[in-house]
């Protein structure tokens, strides 16, 4: 009998235990005042791993640089390979990106890749540290502005290595004491200070752009100081970009990134716009934002959910990143859209190239044939809004899927600038009695000759030869 | 054990009758009610993971139905109450023994699916009789926000963010986010 009893109470024990166990913890600990009790400055990804092991492990699945997506994915490839865009040699000629030029690797690498890149060379400066190395916001605190236009070998890469830093990382993101996101990257609030948006009543769906929108970003380094700057007074949109560069930026004293070896147009490089892309999307419109589709929340221990910390393309992830919304939706068949949308779109990104190409080559046939400094100029100012409209495309990530009408429109730009700059040069041209079908089948050479070229840093010599003879001045 | 029954046999059979019919009264208001409580939103929100599938089907039109009103099927009794014994138990595995296998995002199985879709039909009838609806297989291919559409973004993200939240919910949260 006290048997049956014991038991009796030992399961109305365990009832009660299960109901206050499940009952929601209205006493809520004090948040505001929960600390970590790690350092405000501490910028070590290391520090948190005891403290955050769930978000920790996460992390370190950036590690994973075998899995590629159609046309983008984790994988150290060249951007040079014959199924990406193998005619960038030509395009940047006469800049970095004509030597090495990859696709990127998870965040872990930041720092590994940024030395590894021929990119980096005697004369870069500590502005090409920015997005890679968590002891920036502290170098940027203690060195001021010197920060930017340091030596980046002798000087920002030892100093940053000395503070014991990490590459992208969880400091960039999170305050280490409350874990609170905020922006460590100036020259993300002084770009929206420009287009006039207060960031520190942002909201908490603003947050999840805005971290990554710190990086992820177009941007030039000032002609001042050479400090990272982003091209956001008029707006978002590849239109509104350029049009600042037209003016705002050439008042600063910024007139190009680099003279182009082919045409000798003054061309601004772009930088994947991925925020700037996506906000003005379909789904940045609808208010989704990075962290939705990037960051998808996942049962990570048991049935409680984290944010994940595997920042990778969110066709690995479809059924947390999209079907969270689409729930009623077949995902194959969203998988086949995404698809066709990226398709279509790197078929008419390609097409812009190749447009582009030819309107650097026809240009460099009217500096050899004398044609008038003026129609060159003319001809130049063409090429050069040519080559921005296709490129700040081609440098976002999404290959098309951040805002697919809004490439298509950046393209049809491109395509139309790059003609008006052939048919100038056709004019000019035909008065000078210049063979046209020569020339259109010299330029087929010249991309034979690029694309059939094995070494990656040497493709970049095939695309000037005796016909079309290099147009850079030589450094100074 | 005898003599108890012996007792029991004594006592006046109206008065047992009258007993055997009290319990059988309050037997079946204890199982209509147990039936009604285990359909209501009050029971399915006990289990934290359907926090934010109740939250949204409260604030929506269909908020004064009951979750199985729309989750279970209603051709017939039994039908209906084999349905709920089988999620349910499904239910009970998932949120003990089986918490590792929670897929990270809910989605009605087929038969849910079907069972949906009917009750939509039973209920607008009339609407599927006066405007012609033959486009789409199922009310959720047009309709799927309905009720549970502003399930993912609660308020709470068009505010600023809350200071302290993200190192409290360091170790998982039933929410999103």
């Amino acid at each position: 009998m006290a048997r049956t009893y014991r038991w009796l109470l030992l399961s109305l024990a365990a009832v009660i235990l299960i109901i206050t166990g499940c009952s929601s913890s209205d006493a809520t600990t004090a948040a505001e005042d929960a600390k970590t009790g790690l350092s405000k400055d501490e910028i070590s990804n290391e520090a948190f791993k005891d403290l955050f092991p769930l978000q920790y492990d996460s992390y370190q699945k950036n590690a994973d640089d075998t899995k590629d997506t159609k046309y983008s994915g984790s994988v150290k490839r060249s951007k040079f390979d014959p199924d990406k865009e193998p005619y960038l040699p030509i395009l940047f000629n006469g800049y970095g990106f004509a030597t090495d030029y990859n696709e990127d690797r998870g965040h872990i690498y930041a720092n590994e890749d940024v030395r590894a890149t021929a990119r980096i060379t005697d004369k870069s400066i500590g502005s090409c540290l920015t997005c890679k190395s968590t002891a920036v916001p502290l170098m940027i605190e203690e060195m001021g502005d010197d920060y930017w236009g340091s030596n980046f070998n002798d000087v920002i890469w030892p100093k940053a290595e000395s503070m014991g830093h990490s590459p992208i990382g969880c400091s960039d993101c999170h305050d280490p004491e409350t874990m609170d996101l905020r922006i460590t990257r100036p020259s993300f609030i002084k770009g929206m200070e420009a287009q006039g948006i207060d960031i520190s009543n942002a909201t908490k769906n603003d947050m999840r752009n805005y971290v990554c929108a710190q990086c992820h970003v177009e941007y030039h380094f000032a002609a001042e100081n050479s400090e990272v700057t982003f091209p956001w007074n008029n707006g978002f949109k590849p239109e509104e970009m350029y049009q600042y560069y037209e003016t705002t930026a050439k008042e600063n004293g910024f007139n190009q990134d680099f003279i182009h070896n082919v045409s000798g147009t003054p061309i601004v490089k772009a930088q994947h716009p991925d925020f700037e892309t996506h906000i003005e999307g379909p789904h940045g419109k609808a208010g989704v934002t990075c962290s939705d589709c990037h960051m998808p929340y996942e049962r990570v221990d048991g049935k409680k959910k984290i944010s994940s910390h595997w920042w990778q393309s969110p066709l690995k992830t479809m059924d947390k990143s999209c079907a969270t919304c689409h729930s009623d939706r077949d995902l194959e068949d969203l998988e086949k859209r995404v698809g066709e949308i990226q398709d279509t779109h790197m078929a008419a990104l390609h097409k812009a190239e190749d447009i582009s190409i030819s309107s650097h080559y026809y240009v460099n046939k009217m500096i050899t044939s004398g044609v008038s400094e003026e129609k060159i100029k003319q001809a130049q100012e063409h090429v050069r809004k040519g080559q921005w409209f296709w490129d700040i495309i081609a440098a976002e990530s999404g290959a098309g899927f951040h805002n697919p009408q809004g490439a298509m429109d950046s393209l049809r730009v491109s395509s139309e600038e790059s003609n008006k700059a052939i048919q100038i040069a056709t004019e000019e041209l035909v008065k000078k009695g210049v063979n046209i079908e020569e020339l259109k089948e010299e330029i087929e050479k010249v991309k034979k000759a690029v694309s059939e070229e094995k070494d990656n840093a040497k493709k970049k010599v095939h695309a000037t030869n005796s016909y079309f003879p290099a147009q850079q001045p030589p450094p100074k | 054990m005898r003599r108890m029954l012996k007792k029991l046999l004594a006592i006046d059979k109206r008065l047992l009758i009258f007993i055997g019919l009290f319990a059988g009264i309050v037997l079946s208001v204890v199982t209509v009610k147990t039936f009604a409580y285990t359909d209501s939103p009050d029971f399915c929100q006990s289990c934290h993971i359907m926090n934010s599938a109740h939250d949204t089907f409260a604030d929506s039109t269909h908020a004064t139905l009951a979750c199985s009103d729309c989750h279970l099927p209603h051709d017939t009794l039994a039908n209906k109450l084999v349905f709920k014994a089988k999620s349910g138990l499904g239910h009970v595995y998932y949120n003990t023994l089986g918490a590792e296998k929670i897929p990270n995002v809910l989605i009605a199985t087929e038969g849910s699916t079907d069972a949906i879709n009917q009750n939509c039909i039973d209920c607008h009838e009339s609407t599927l009789d006066n405007v012609s609806h033959d486009a789409k297989d199922s009310c959720s291919s047009c309709h799927q926000a309905i009720p549970h559409g502003n399930g993912f973004k609660t308020e709470d993200y068009f505010k600023p963010p809350k200071p302290g939240e993200l190192l409290e919910n360091k170790g998982g949260t039933m929410n999103n986010g």
